[in-house]
């Protein structure tokens, strides 16, 4: 467990402990959640780690994360057949990273930028819940064979009455994330049919993130989504395909970055 | 509002012949309005003193008791403070929400049979545990108290206790925000600056204006270099804070267990030269010493 080696090292920096931090997906969900339940209401509520560690002492934000990762058992369960927790890790993140890269480009602050990054590390919290629930039937409608020409959403809607995406966006509520994550979580899959507008740039970056990320199997293999983005999407977007894809230019390394990264602390 | 303290050590009690001039007792300070609720900050070893002096006055019957944090110099005395153990009194104690435990389970593990012959289910004075964040408290009829998150290595508020128009602001075991950022990215150092300013500027305008500003400076400038991150400030920072949000008086807290009352009278002296600047409002600043007392008039 990384956490716990690096929270049981003195020479750990707090830059050390958010990058670990943010490369897990469940951790930083349950993190951001005690952070926001915790300590501050919903409208006051704290989407970004560095300013957790900050505003909250660095001793208090490792403490909680390594409680929460010793007590850690929600997750892609490994006999999952058609992703691995690695692979839906390293979805997540490389989603992640890709809309911190977009972000920035189109010029979100430095006290916005994280929030692209967070957004894109969880958007896909609501899976795992329901992978972790209903194994049987989630490899059913996740198997690339079955219905084929179906979108996996709208297969979610028919099964359980939920997409992984809403409920993602329930869950984030229940958590007290702020605002704006759980609009970016709850909607990454309709991003246009938002009134919002406040977070409709946020949540339709997080789209386009995953879609890429799909596009360039970054993570899960044996996804049906292509990656395809639409022309309202497009339409929509701050970037050009041309600024987009100078985003996207070294995604890949930057995961495999983050992955040799993280077995260096294993060692 | 009459503020009398009665403990004003920080760490750890520090009893001897070279500290009995400012005292050895870790904190606690009393708050008293007439005809309203006692409030009490802190329950260090000076509080044992307080309950004693308490269940000897007929007008209290309401104490409402603040926690800054759950550090042992906080909480060491309360299981010598008389009040808990008589049913005359309604006592309410407030302390700083905790991630994975509640006030009462805090508290109550210092009271386990282990560690204290009387557990708190067995305390005869009516108890209430309250788990606070940054929020805004009405006492009695006319008290206001307001917190606010400072930076030590665990959860600690400020109190600000407003009645009459008259602040009195309390700030121990808090050292100033830094960017933890240094080794970062770029965006991650501005972002970590960023988060840095809006937080003591925050600070600044809970305590802004204030008639009084009790607060930790329990080290000098040197000391401080290599005790970064301890969750203490240097008397000049607690000096700074006062001068930048214009409080009309300073008193500084949380001493050193180490310091002698010698060497804390030359620290102020020291720091009165540094900051005395006859073109600018120099504020008054003097040392917590136990049973000093400051009245707020209205």
């Amino acid at each position: 467990m990384k956490i716990i080696s690096l929270a049981n090292n003195p020479k750990t920096t707090p830059t050390d402990l958010v990058n670990t931090i943010s490369m897990d997906p469940l951790l930083t969900a349950k993190l951001l959640r005690l952070v926001n339940s915790a300590f501050y209401g919903p409208n006051r509520a704290i989407s970004s780690l560095n300013r957790a560690v900050i505003m909250l002492g660095f001793n208090t934000v490792k403490n909680m994360a390594l409680s929460i990762a010793v007590v850690s058992s929600i997750g892609i369960k490994d006999d999952f057949k058609w992703f691995s927790n690695e692979e839906f890790w390293q979805h997540n993140l490389g989603c992640a990273i890709a809309a911190r890269t977009m972000g920035t480009t189109m010029g979100a602050s430095p006290l916005e930028v994280e929030e692209f990054f967070i957004a894109g590390l969880l958007h896909d919290m609501g899976r795992a819940v329901l992978i972790q629930k209903f194994q049987e039937e989630c490899e059913t409608i996740y198997d690339p064979a079955y219905k084929p020409d179906i979108p996996r959403i709208d297969l979610e809607n028919e099964h359980f009455g939920i997409s992984h995406s809403e409920l993602g966006g329930v869950v984030a509520r229940h958590w007290k994330f702020p605002e704006s994550l759980i609009m970016a979580i709850g909607n990454h899959h309709a991003p246009f049919s938002m009134e919002d507008d406040h977070h409709k740039m946020l949540t339709l970056t997080v789209h386009m993130a995953d879609q890429f990320s799909h596009k360039l199997k970054i993570g899960i293999q044996n996804s049906p989504n292509t990656g395809t983005i639409s022309e309202e999407a497009w339409a929509a977007f701050k970037l050009d395909s041309d600024q987009a894809e100078k985003c996207l230019m070294g995604l890949p390394e930057s995961v495999e970055d983050a992955k040799a990264f993280l077995q260096k602390i294993d060692d | 509002m009459d503020i009398r303290f009665w403990g004003v050590r920080g760490s750890l009690p520090s009893p001897g012949p070279d500290t009995s001039q400012f005292g050895g007792n870790t904190p606690c300070v009393e708050v008293r309005n007439e005809g309203e609720p006692l409030i009490i900050l802190d329950a260090g070893t000076g509080i044992r003193k307080l309950g004693m002096e308490i269940i000897n006055d007929p007008t209290v019957s309401e104490i409402h008791l603040f926690f800054s944090h759950t550090h042992w110099d906080h909480i060491q005395g309360l299981p010598f403070f008389a009040p808990l153990f008589s049913p005359k009194y309604k006592i309410k104690l407030h302390g700083p929400v905790h991630y994975s435990k509640n006030l009462e389970e805090i508290l109550s593990l210092q009271m386990e049979y282990t560690y204290f012959p009387v557990r708190v289910a067995e305390l005869a004075s009516e108890l209430s545990f309250h788990d606070i964040s940054e929020e805004k408290i009405k006492i009695g009829n006319g008290i206001t108290m307001e917190t606010k998150y400072v930076n030590h290595p665990v959860i600690c508020l400020a109190y600000k206790v407003t009645k009459d128009n008259k602040s009195f602001v309390y700030i121990t075991d808090h050292e100033p925000y830094r960017n933890l950022y240094a080794d970062a990215d770029e965006m991650g150092k501005e972002e970590g600056r960023l988060v840095v300013e809006e937080q003591m500027q925050a600070l600044i305008d809970f305590v802004e204006m204030s008639d009084l500003l009790v607060i930790d400076g329990q080290y000098t400038p040197q000391e401080y270099e290599t005790k970064i991150g301890w969750g203490h400030s240097s008397l000049d920072d607690a000096y700074a804070l006062a001068r930048n949000a214009g409080v009309k008086e300073v008193v500084i807290f949380h001493h050193d267990p180490d310091r002698t009352d010698a060497e804390l009278q030359q620290m102020l002296k020291d720091l009165q030269d540094r900051v005395w600047d006859p073109s600018t409002r120099t504020i008054p600043v003097r040392l917590a010493r136990e049973q000093l007392v400051i009245r707020l008039s209205p």
